[in-house]
């Protein structure tokens, strides 16, 4: 259907500025719709974020309340961590009792070895031992080679006397 | 009669049309600018109570975590460790009663003491370091019974480490002078901790903490007294 201007011709053009200002009215009604959506949405977030924080705090205060009579318990548990590290470190130096058990093995084993003197620590070994035959001499010296716990071996003196055998010393480090 | 002229109309018609025009433009333009100002104050807002919010949490998980482990730890590891610990690495010089463990054993390993020198070291105040007393104690005896007594003693509470053996062969019997460490160290806790988070004992801490358990705990005796003893009246006899 035809549409009938009865504005004078004119005044036509003035009809579209009078529409384009309706329309103008229409966004400003989106607008304004929009603008409160927006406040209404961002002060619901605050407002649950901030009880959120309420709820949160109170269950810190809460968490913290009771950390406080665990404050002995605390203590306790920090002494036993100090102490099981320290304990640690000292019983990584514990050697000398488990290779004199190693010594005292191959002295079983090879029988007859005779010790004169020996010098045991954590990170050194000196033995001055008496072998009267050359067998049990190089089964001894087999078996403290094989002694895990130092790194080089070296045999400073060998001597031999009929009435003795053989007398060496050995040293370990 | 009504007669308007051509002119009247179009001024009519253009003060309605700035009319209609500016009012809705500058509401527009107010709704705009708010806006605008509603989101950033509004986020800067969200985003400043999602960060406190976040840091609360991150707390709260901290303080949970720590009050989980300590309430469990409590009955388990505390009850169970405390006391063999304190007593395995002492705050304070345990050299008297390492002595006095040493010389138990001697006694029951029947190795008679030939001499014995203590050094009980310097006073430690740092509690990061670990403080040493040394106890050096000449025996005889055959190496059976020396073994045995040695393996024996790192057994014992305190905590002891054999660091330095010297043997020399006296006809049948060894003289053996055996130098042997005890260990202590103080502890003082640090302050104002609670927000830290704690720090857990490892499984190899907690292996350590078993086997100190399972070291064999002092011997105290308790000395009969000395009295009091049944008087006799002085003046029953009269």
């Amino acid at each position: 259907m035809a549409e009938i201007n009865l504005y004078p011709a004119g005044q036509r053009q003035k009809i579209n500025w009078h529409r384009f200002v309706g329309a103008f009215k229409t966004l400003n009604l989106v607008v304004t719709v929009v603008f409160f959506v927006t406040v209404f949405v961002v002060v619901s977030f605050i407002i649950l974020n901030q009880n959120a924080i309420n709820r949160a705090k109170a269950e810190e205060e809460s968490y913290r309340n009771k950390l406080k009579a665990l404050s002995g318990v605390e203590f306790q548990y920090m002494f036993l961590k100090d102490r099981a590290a320290k304990a640690e470190k000292v019983l990584k130096t514990r050697n000398v009792v488990k290779n004199l058990e190693d010594i005292n093995s191959i002295m079983q084993k090879v029988g007859d070895v005779n010790l004169n003197e020996v010098e045991l620590e954590k990170n050194k070994l000196s033995i001055s031992a008496s072998v009267p035959t050359f067998s049990s001499l190089k089964t001894f010296i087999t078996e403290i080679k094989s002694l895990q716990s130092y790194q080089k071996g070296m045999i400073d003196s060998l001597s031999f006397s009929p009435d003795k055998g053989y007398v060496l010393q050995i040293n370990f480090q | 009669m009504l007669t308007i002229k051509k002119n009247d109309l179009e001024t009519n018609l253009l003060n309605l049309k700035s009319s209609s025009s500016f009012i809705p433009s500058l509401y527009f333009l107010m709704i705009i600018v708010l806006l605008g100002i509603v989101l950033k104050v509004g986020l800067s807002k969200i985003s400043e109570q999602k960060k406190t919010l976040a840091d609360i949490k991150s707390k709260q998980a901290i303080l949970a975590d720590k009050e989980k482990t300590l309430s469990q730890a409590k009955d388990n590891i505390i009850g169970i460790f405390y006391n063999p610990a304190s007593i395995a690495l002492p705050t304070e010089n345990p050299v008297l009663v390492s002595f006095s463990e040493v010389k138990s054993l001697l006694d029951l390993y029947l190795l008679p003491i030939d001499g014995y020198s203590i050094n009980i070291g310097g006073e430690v105040q740092d509690q990061t370091v670990v403080g040493t007393t040394a106890l050096q104690v000449t025996v005889f005896g055959k190496m059976d019974q020396v073994l045995g007594f040695l393996k024996d003693l790192e057994k014992e509470s305190p905590l002891v480490v054999v660091n330095k053996l010297n043997f020399s062969n006296q006809k049948d019997l060894l003289s053996v002078e055996i130098t042997v460490n005890s260990f202590y160290s103080p502890f003082v806790a640090s302050k104002s901790t609670v927000d830290l988070p704690l720090q857990k004992i490892t499984d190899s801490e907690k292996n350590v903490l078993i086997e100190l358990g399972n070291l064999k705990q002092p011997n105290f005796s308790n000395p009969s007294p000395n009295g009091p003893f049944s008087r006799e009246n002085p003046f029953s006899s009269l």
